[in-house]
């Protein structure tokens, strides 16, 4: 029996994974951004539904494992290049000394707790980011997101369809290679992995994002009610919010100390897109088959990250040594920023634990509200889809 | 209601024109057949239709393709999308939502229908395709015939004029298939749809088309009724085999066909006249002829060593059994096939005989259990070419598979190189295995997995997307393989394929072997798995062409005539 599928509406998982990365953009403190890190792990763990995509662990540890890879890579650039070197040194790597042409760069040194402690913060901080959104992928299907874009502009909505689905593909593709390797018994040396594997598996996951784009293309995705092109106007109007969109979240992330403005530009931005969508927008006629309704459990995922947001800036505006402390300190977290990840994990509990349920004799679907989503029911369609 | 004006395709990068000068109309509520061997552009063409050619792609079209009055040229897929559904080669790659319901609505959302409409539209297209109880299913945990199904209920709810499906029962079982063909038949005798089809498996199609597009290969494509497109194309159903083997200038397109012109033509058959057994059991070894009859084919294989044996097998989704202590004998030497509908657990059996998915029961595979040797020892006993034997290629040129599959298998550099020449000599070492045709991509895998030696091959569903030279040439292999005394084993849809290849067959349902022995005498035991010839002379023995020409010839086999008619019924 196929699985069926009742989960919260993708647009408050995804505002809510949307939270965190904002808290842990503009935080340093290392002991928030990992039990960050733990919330939205939680959560995307537990209150996923495989949805028959072919394994049986979560989809979210490929995320954490993508993010510790990250980490890991920071930390060991660090050790080698690093250029904070000041501080209590833990060891010191004999010093390579290196042509003038190269001055600023050091290779070896000492190394010390500060800088460490700094480049830990920041690969964490991207180890982070990148749990958020894998959790809110894991969460809410990227192809259940794509139905509510607007297909407005439909180039564009396409390009950012084929942007969003290419993560996850990528960790199917990583999976099917996976596959082939072990029918193939393969073993390859860690030397020739990159050529051999990661870019089978880039090659494979951009080719089945675009045949999706091809997909929606041949269903009519951004047709015209009268057939007609989209004026320039609307382009240019998109064009600028989108580079402001983009500028304001690099200036977010990359400047921390630019103030508000950054927010002030990403606003700007949006509200741009927004009118660009809205004015070629008038051109579709599209419908809505059973929309999905915003229903408490909705409300209560948002309301989980309203709060964890909520607690972040008060943070910000009271007690700002609390939440940005001086990079490469460590320091007992106070409460009010222990309420962003307790608020983050709390919505698990609002969410009704969904459970692959079976379809029923009069074809309705079962859902079982008692039990989590257990194992073996995930297996069932874990395998089928790997060998059919 | 479609036309193609002097249509040339060019694509990217490429001076080769895939199509050159077509001129082609179909009308309005015809059924309209594409055929040709693999690569001569049938998916160009019918890309074409709805203007996924140039648009999407980067080819350059020259030329004129008009729908329902509207040019491509002037109009992109999307505005299209209410006049030509189109459907892809594999459906899960289609799928732009994940839920039955979600899928079917898509199409009609983007074109803007009334959501009050849209909900009755679902409903009697899910009744149409047979797929009401589906409607809250999960697309990925859906079996294939069940997502072939539901892609085209997708694109009928947006009620197109047209419907272009590129080999929509490539992936299914006969029965399936049969509901799926039996749908289409429906939608355009009764909603008057304009049908176009592309099917490398023209026997399960042929009967209800009223035109035929043959492309031979050189960007030309030749257009008529079926019967007589069929004499002159390259690409065989049985029945034109037959046809031309008896000499008829036009060919039977239905069973019923073949059979009455049989009946009033009565051809020189020799009655009990059969071709030698094509298995591979070395001539000493057959039973001496005249001998008595009471040989059983039974006793014949249990000669032989088996290759591999399974006791009490069983396979386990959590709580789904897939595999139910299935007791089997793969005897060495011999090809045995095993058959049975989507999800009846062919692909299960076959993979836990390779010891990489948990299984309980004893295996031995050539005196070893696969399952307590390491990765590298097991490949050197048995070896699996998966159904999308796409999955095991991951390099980016063929020359690179190859010599990663040397290192795997502990041979000496350039062997499955070789091996891969002597497949097939067509391939260019230096071209990715992507852009390579399904048959090459086949004989690709193939040679990986042949190269290890292993004792038993296995394959799962080999024969999807490749035309009728590709599959005799499978054949010929696969017997090859034998005949060195290795185990084969292969699981199909595919009854003509089976019967032309098989020594033993299996019938499996519900995880259970429901049926073995000979494949002569499983083959004909019941119509779901019997080869159109088999049905043409029905009750005669004949199964395969190689039969028919035997008995033309009256070359005289009785001690094998004799042992298959002692195993049939």
């Amino acid at each position: 029996m196929p699985a069926t599928i009742a989960v919260p509406h993708p647009g408050a998982w995804w505002l809510w994974a949307l939270v965190a990365v904002t808290v842990v953009t503009i935080t340093t403190d290392i002991v928030l951004i990992g039990t960050v890190i733990v919330a939205v792990g939680t959560v995307g763990v537990t209150c996923g539904t495989s949805e028959g995509s072919g394994r049986r662990l979560s989809g979210w540890w490929i995320y954490a494992a993508l993010g510790l890879t990250i980490l890991v890579t920071r930390l060991v650039f660090h050790v080698v290049l690093g250029v904070n070197r000041s501080g209590t040194v833990i060891f010191e790597l004999p010093r390579v000394p290196l042509p003038d042409w190269a001055a600023g760069i050091s290779f070896g040194g000492p190394v010390t707790v500060q800088g460490l402690t700094a480049a830990g913060a920041e690969g964490l901080r991207l180890a982070a980011i990148i749990a958020a959104i894998g959790a809110a992928s894991v969460l809410a299907s990227p192809r259940r997101a794509i139905r509510l874009f607007p297909a407005a502009l439909g180039e564009v909505t396409t390009a950012v369809a084929i942007a969003v689905t290419v993560a996850p593909q990528l960790v199917e593709s990583a999976l099917r290679v996976q596959r082939a390797r072990r029918l193939r018994s393969g073993q390859t040396s860690r030397r020739r992995l990159l050529r051999m594997v990661v870019l089978p598996v880039f090659a494979d996951a951009i080719d089945r994002s675009v045949s999706l784009a091809e997909a929606m293309e041949a269903r009519g995705y951004g047709a015209t009610s009268d057939a007609r092109r989209v004026p320039a106007r609307i382009w240019v109007v998109m064009a600028g919010g989108l580079a402001l969109l983009a500028f304001g979240v690099f200036a977010l992330l990359g400047l921390p100390r630019a103030g508000w403005w950054p927010v002030v530009t990403l606003a700007a931005g949006a509200a741009a897109v927004g009118v660009a969508i809205a004015l070629s927008g008038r051109r579709l006629a599209v419908t809505r088959y059973r929309p999905q309704r915003w229903s408490a459990v909705e409300w209560g995922i948002v309301a989980g990250g309203a709060v964890a947001l909520g607690a972040a800036l008060v943070a910000t505006w009271v007690l700002p040594a609390a939440i940005r402390p001086p990079i490469g300190t460590w320091q007992v977290p106070s409460p009010v920023v222990m309420v962003v990840p307790l608020a983050l994990v709390a919505v698990a509990a609002v969410v009704r634990p969904v459970r692959l349920g079976r379809v029923g004799r009069a074809g309705r679907a079962v859902a079982d509200a008692s039990a989590g989503p257990s194992v073996a029911d995930v297996t069932v369609s874990a395998t089928r889809g790997g060998l059919r | 209601m479609i036309t193609f004006d002097d249509v040339s395709v060019q694509p990217a990068g490429s001076d080769r024109y895939v199509l050159r000068a077509v001129d082609l109309r179909i009308d309005d509520g015809d059924l309209c057949l594409v055929v040709g061997r693999t690569g001569t552009g049938k998916s160009t063409l019918l890309k074409a239709i709805n203007g996924l050619v140039p648009h999407l792609t980067g080819a350059r079209l020259s030329g004129r393709v008009s729908v329902g009055g509207r040019s491509t040229r002037d109009f992109p897929p999307r505005q299209l999308a209410g006049i030509v559904g189109y459907v892809g080669q594999d459906p899960l790659r289609g799928f732009v939502t994940d839920r039955v319901e979600d899928e079917i609505a898509y199409g009609m959302e983007q074109l803007g229908i009334p959501s009050a409409a849209m909900r009755q539209r679902v409903e009697e297209t899910c009744d149409l395709m047979g797929i009401a109880e589906l409607r809250g299913a999960a697309l990925a945990s859906l079996s294939g015939g069940q997502q072939q199904r539901v892609a085209i209920a997708a694109v009928l709810a947006a009620q197109p004029r047209v419907l272009v499906l590129d080999e929509p029962t490539s992936a299914l079982d006969a029965t399936a298939a049969g509901d799926v063909l039996a749908a289409i038949t429906t939608l355009v005798h009764e909603v008057g749809l304009t049908v176009v089809l592309a099917e490398h498996r023209l026997e399960r199609v042929i009967q209800a088309a009223d035109q035929v597009v043959w492309l031979p290969g050189d960007g030309t494509a030749v257009s008529g009724p079926p019967t007589q497109v069929l004499a002159r194309a390259d690409v065989h159903p049985p029945l034109a085999d037959l046809a031309r083997e008896l000499g008829w200038d036009t060919v039977p397109v239905t069973v019923r066909a073949a059979r009455r012109r049989v009946r009033a033509e009565r051809p020189e058959l020799v009655p009990d006249t059969l071709a030698a057994p094509a298995a591979g059991v070395p001539a000493g070894e057959e039973p001496a002829r005249g001998a008595r009859s009471a040989v059983a084919p039974a006793d014949r294989a249990g000669a032989t060593e088996p290759g591999v044996v399974a006791r009490k097998l069983t396979v386990r989704y959590g709580t789904r059994t897939a595999v139910d202590k299935v007791d089997l004998e793969l005897p060495a030497g011999q090809v045995t096939v095993l058959m049975g509908r989507n999800g009846a657990g062919k692909s299960s059996i076959l993979w836990a005989l390779t010891g990489t998915i948990a299984a309980s029961g004893d295996i031995t595979v050539a005196g070893a259990d696969p399952r307590r040797l390491d990765a590298a020892h097991a490949r050197r006993l048995v070896t699996l070419v998966p159904q999308t034997a796409a999955d095991l290629l991951y390099l980016p040129t063929v020359e690179q598979e190859c010599r990663q599959s040397d290192r795997e298998s502990g041979q000496p550099p350039g062997r499955t190189a070789a091996l891969l020449r002597e497949l097939d000599r067509s391939i260019d070492l230096d071209a990715d295995p992507g852009d390579l045709s399904e048959g090459q991509r086949l004989a690709l895998v193939l040679a990986i997995q042949i190269a290890p030696a292993p004792a038993v091959l296995l394959l799962d569903e080999p024969t999807r997307g490749l035309d009728y030279t590709a599959k005799a040439r499978l054949r010929e292999i696969l017997r090859e393989v034998a005949r060195e005394g290795r185990t084969v084993a292969v699981a199909t849809h595919d009854v003509e394929f089976a019967a032309e290849l098989a020594d033993q067959a299996m019938i499996i349902a519900d995880g259970q072997v429901i049926a073995e022995g000979p494949a002569r005498a499983v083959c004909t035991a019941s119509p779901a798995y019997a080869p159109q010839v088999a049905k043409v002379f029905w009750p005669r023995p004949w199964l395969t062409m190689a039969d028919v020409r035997a008995a033309l010839r009256g070359g005289a086999d009785p001690a094998a005539m004799e042992a298959h008619a002692g195993g049939a019924h």
